[in-house]
């Protein structure tokens, strides 16, 4: 082993509380370093070119750089020993900035952390080896599950920059719920025009295959290479596909679960998507009085549904428009908790229908109640802490989203994760929304929480450009950091096989193990931490490696 | 087409600029990033943490800032802005300004000890801490500032801005890194599109003389407020205010947002959410403080929000509705006179601290931005765009992302980044 330790002095940042001096004198004695130097700044020109010439002169073949944070210069330092032909899996760092000189100013008491931390780093260098980032082919297509508006702006995308896509969607037209919306708000068209628009233009790509009536039956496989099965009554169909877009949309709330609300039981009861269909054909009295009935399925902890359906304050704005454009002398009320009209024009929106007369009342309401004469409302007034009871001719209902029906299934197909309320789970909620925890598999559109036109196109294009950055080299590096198991050791208890998030462990039958597939595995060790027989390793953070490193820093070696 | 042939501009990098640039360079396409500051990172880097989460915001940005610097097919240019924009051919070609750092990016290396020398340290007000903190006329605008380097603050130096110092500095720098000859640049290049994140200001509140912004000590703004609990702030997260810690708070709602007599009827999509997370903030570091927020429409329309906002309730936060009519000074704090909707009473509320939720403006370089690029903006001065073709904006080959079209949350904003990126593609396939 011959290792050189480097350890900057960042300035004064490390410096000022490292005594940088005795630490590279120190560690000049221990039998396994031929060089231990200290220097102002090892990341600049200077401080580069004294660890290469180090490298050729002294033959080092582990380098220990004592510096900033890892995730500061690691890739330079990496690409130096690349230039040097060492293997850059032969690098070290250790934080003595982040994790040291910057949390105290104790000279004595930094420089002792500093000295186990780099002691720590030595001990676990000592078992690191040089590993290769591997290549794999990846399929240049894609799967795009669902046919509503997400999924056909992914389709729109990838198969304009020449991706071969695959769209499958379970009923006998494209469009989703969007198709059936008439007028809608801001653009003035109606749902079919605009998904009529997108299909027309899809319709004209060469690269594109339309599934409809079509289910995912099977699948299988790992990033770049998944192996699916599409089926109908009639057939069954197998694809290979480098990736996948789930934007399978929502569920309607069906108020039928809620039997207050006698949603069912009189024709004079109708949500806001009834309206779409019926709206052209309601007998209403002359002068009309008509209810608007905000939340119905969601922020509603009777029914397990805490969440805001998000899209159906605007949603319920709109049916109202549509109908007092229609029955100008009818009374409109509304009754809402808070009025969540948040999109772009959505509040100026609320303003003008708001002087058109409609009333718009803050009420908690407990019952619809149907009569011969009308249908009645009774509720709580919450601003004028009053109990009401009023009279409508029509009632309509602001229904919300609820998660896909086959989430459930897709989801233990695609071996995903949901969320509590059975949406699918995005892989951080701020900053990757369509992501899943599975490389190569996104989740688009209201699938994974309810979501309004803009936003699905916004979540279709989006994740189709993620997916794309992934497969259109037609090959993917893998990361060296993966999983593998000793198969003499391995009991085939299969524990990790239910641990790994990334679906990268698969059982062999005949030979009773679990063997990892490169490809997938992610390299996050719970397979490692989980399994009995100490069968797994991982590559470039090997047991022993850790033990000696902790071993080394409470200095019990 | 070959990507690594193609070239965009990228305007602005706060989250929605990143996330555009870090989706083009995965693509193979080659990226130029313009950031008006010193350091990208956007507003978002200011924040102490994000809502629903409570994540730490540097925590999960940092990782992205530094992506951009080092990945190779993103080309950063800090402290310029477009001041040409022709179209040529299906490109543009774009003359950007570039203002002088006064140190060398190649050279420094952040060690900091320029600053430490500088005689105006302490002195210069801190604009990424809201003039809450202090720094130096050298300085680095916060500790994960990407790139990391140094730069000189014209005004604030004696030497550039009266000629007489003794440049403590320059010998404090063992790389040599500082220039004082360093003059503005312009460079020009042509680019196939461009997309424009340049992202949003906030309201000024003290045009609302009810409130007192300005005048009485103890009103400060959200922002403000978020540089006063981070962790990364002036007070290292302990809140503080004028040396002691506050006990009673209010917070505010819509002050610039749905709010005519601002000239902004819109809603400004972030605010109630961040004061949900403020409150929530206190109550985990001032366990026996009482905390009341005022609103009009509590909007928690996105994942997790409804139930972080319930969870905000339950942990003993009073929510009002109503918004305050006006702010006082008594011996002890300030009144806040308020008409509480719900009880229909009027009430007086004497607290110690009051935390104005500003809404979301267009940035204030966004006229003269769209001026130079001809584009479009709305009644409100953001740039133009329609719902169903959410970055596409009047000129073919420049779209826009993010607050810059108006407001969005961080998870709306990545979203439409990704889309504008995909839609730039596209354009650029041809």
């Amino acid at each position: 082993m011959r290792t050189g330790i480097f350890i900057c002095h960042c300035g004064h940042n490390i410096k000022h509380t490292v005594d940088v001096k005795k630490l590279s004198e120190y560690f000049r004695n221990f039998p396994t370093v031929v060089v231990s130097e200290d220097y102002p700044f090892v990341c600049s020109e200077p401080g580069q070119a004294m660890i290469q010439d180090s490298i050729k002169k002294q033959g080092l073949n582990r380098v220990l750089i004592a510096s900033c944070t890892p995730s500061l210069h690691t890739d330079l330092f990496k690409d130096l020993l690349k230039k040097s032909d060492l293997n850059p899996f032969l690098l070290r760092r250790v934080s003595i900035r982040e994790h040291c000189s910057w949390v105290g100013n104790d000279i004595d008491y930094n420089t002792e952390k500093a000295r186990r931390l780099i002691l720590a780093g030595l001990y676990s260098a000592s078992h690191s080896a040089p590993l290769e980032e591997k290549v794999v082919d990846v399929t240049q297509s894609a799967l795009i599950i669902g046919g509503g508006v997400a999924g056909l702006s992914a389709a729109l995308f990838l198969s304009r920059m020449g991706m071969q896509v695959y769209l499958v969607e379970k009923n006998n037209d494209l469009g989703g719920h969007v198709r059936k919306l008439k007028n809608l708000w801001p653009s003035g068209k109606d749902g079919e025009e605009i998904i009529n628009e997108m299909v027309k233009t899809l319709q004209t790509r060469k690269n594109v295959a339309i599934f409809t009536s079509t289910r995912i039956t099977g699948f299988e496989g790992f990033f770049g290479n998944y192996q699916v099965t599409l089926s109908t009554p009639e057939e069954e169909k197998k694809l290979t596909v480098g990736g996948v877009i789930i934007a399978i949309g929502f569920s309607p709330f069906n108020p039928g679960i809620k039997p207050e609300l006698h949603y069912g039981k009189d024709e004079r009861i109708i949500t806001t998507l009834d309206f779409e269909d019926k709206g052209d054909t309601l007998t209403l009295p002359p002068q009309p009085k008509i209810a608007i009935l905000h939340c119905v399925g969601s922020r509603d902890e009777q029914i397990g549904k805490l969440y805001c359906s998000r899209v159906c304050c605007i949603n319920a704005l709109r049916v109202t428009h549509a109908l007092k454009t229609r029955y100008g002398d009818a009374y409109i009320e509304s009754f809402y908790m808070d009025m969540r009209a948040h999109p772009r024009g959505g509040e100026e929106y609320y303003e003008d229908i708001q002087e058109k007369g409609v009333l718009f009342t803050r009420a908690n309401v407990a019952e619809i109640i149907p009569t011969s004469k009308g249908i009645v409302i009774r509720g709580e007034d919450t601003l004028l802490g009053e109990v009401f009871e009023r009279e409508f001719d029509l009632v309509v209902l602001s229904i919300g989203m609820s998660p896909p029906e086959d989430s459930k299934f897709i989801a233990s197909l695609l071996k995903i994760t949901l969320d509590k309320d059975q949406f699918f789970l995005e892989a951080h909620i701020k900053l990757r929304p369509y992501d899943t925890a599975i490389k190569g598999i996104f989740i688009a559109g209201s699938c994974s929480g309810p979501k309004d036109i803009e936003e699905s196109i916004n979540h279709g294009r989006a994740s189709a450009v993620k997916l794309f950055g992934f497969l259109n080299l037609g090959y993917a590096f893998v990361d060296p950091f993966t999983a593998w198991v000793d198969p003499k050791r391995c009991s085939g208890c299969r524990m990790c096989e239910q641990a790994c998030v990334a679906k990268a462990i698969q059982f062999d039958e005949v030979q009773r193990v679990v063997k990892v597939e490169e490809a997938a595995c992610m390299g996050c060790g719970l397979c490692n931490a989980t399994c009995p027989s100490s069968a797994i390793m991982l590559k470039g953070y090997v047991d022993s490696m850790i033990d000696d490193e902790i071993s080394a820093f409470v200095e019990t070696l | 087409m070959n990507p690594s042939d193609k070239h965009v501009l990228v305007v602005g990098g706060g989250i929605g600029g990143i996330t555009a640039a870090l989706e083009l360079a995965s693509c193979g396409i080659h990226v130029t990033m313009l950031e008006e500051g010193p350091s990208i990172g956007g507003r978002m880097i200011q924040l102490d943490k994000t809502f629903p989460t409570l994540d730490c915001s540097s925590c999960t940005l940092t990782p992205k800032m530094v992506e951009v610097i080092l990945n190779p097919r993103i080309h950063l240019i800090t402290l310029a802005k477009p001041i040409k924009v022709q179209k040529d051919g299906v490109g543009f070609e774009v003359t950007i300004l570039k203002k002088p750092r006064y140190v060398d990016e190649k050279k420094c290396t952040a060690c900091g000890s320029c600053a430490d020398a500088c005689v105006m340290k302490g002195r210069l007000r801190d604009e990424f801490n809201l003039g809450l903190g202090k720094r130096a006329a050298i300085y680095i605008p916060f500790a994960q500032a990407a790139p990391q380097k140094y730069l000189i603050d014209k005004e604030g130096c004696l030497f550039l801005s009266r000629g007489k110092c003794k440049k403590a500095c320059m010998e404090a720098c063992e790389t040599e890194a500082i220039n004082f000859d360093a003059v503005e640049e312009t460079i020009t290049s042509v680019y196939d599109a461009i997309i424009v994140a340049s992202g949003f200001d906030l309201y000024d509140p003290s045009e609302k003389r009810e409130y007192g912004y300005g005048t009485l000590e103890g009103v400060i703004t959200g922002i403000e407020f978020e540089r006063l609990c981070s962790v990364t702030g002036p007070t290292g997260g302990d809140i503080i205010l004028n040396g002691k810690i506050p006990h009673r708070f209010y917070f505010i709602q819509c002050v610039g947002s749905r709010d005519r007599q601002t000239g902004a009827r819109f809603c400004s999509r972030v605010c109630c959410m961040y004061t949900a997370k403020h409150a929530s903030i206190v109550k985990d570091r001032i366990k026996d403080a009482e905390i009341y927020i005022s609103y009009i429409d509590v909007r928690a329309y996105g994942k997790g929000y409804e139930e972080f906002y319930k969870s905000t309730q339950e942990n003993g936060v009073f929510y009002i509705r109503g918004i305050p009519g006006e702010i006082t000074e008594t011996d002890n704090g300030l009144r806040v006179r308020v008409e509480d909707m719900l009880s229909s009473e009027m009430r007086e509320i004497e607290v110690d601290i009051v935390v104005l939720a500003t809404g979301v403006r267009l940035r204030a370089g966004t006229p003269e931005l769209c001026r130079v690029m001809s584009l479009e903006r709305d009644e409100y001065g953001f740039i133009k765009c329609d719902a169903l073709h959410p970055s596409m904006t009047n000129v073919e080959g420049i779209f826009v992302c993010g607050m810059a079209s108006g407001p969005k949350d961080v998870p709306d904003t990545v979203a439409s980044a990704g889309e504008a990126a995909a839609r730039c593609m596209e354009y650029i396939h041809q």
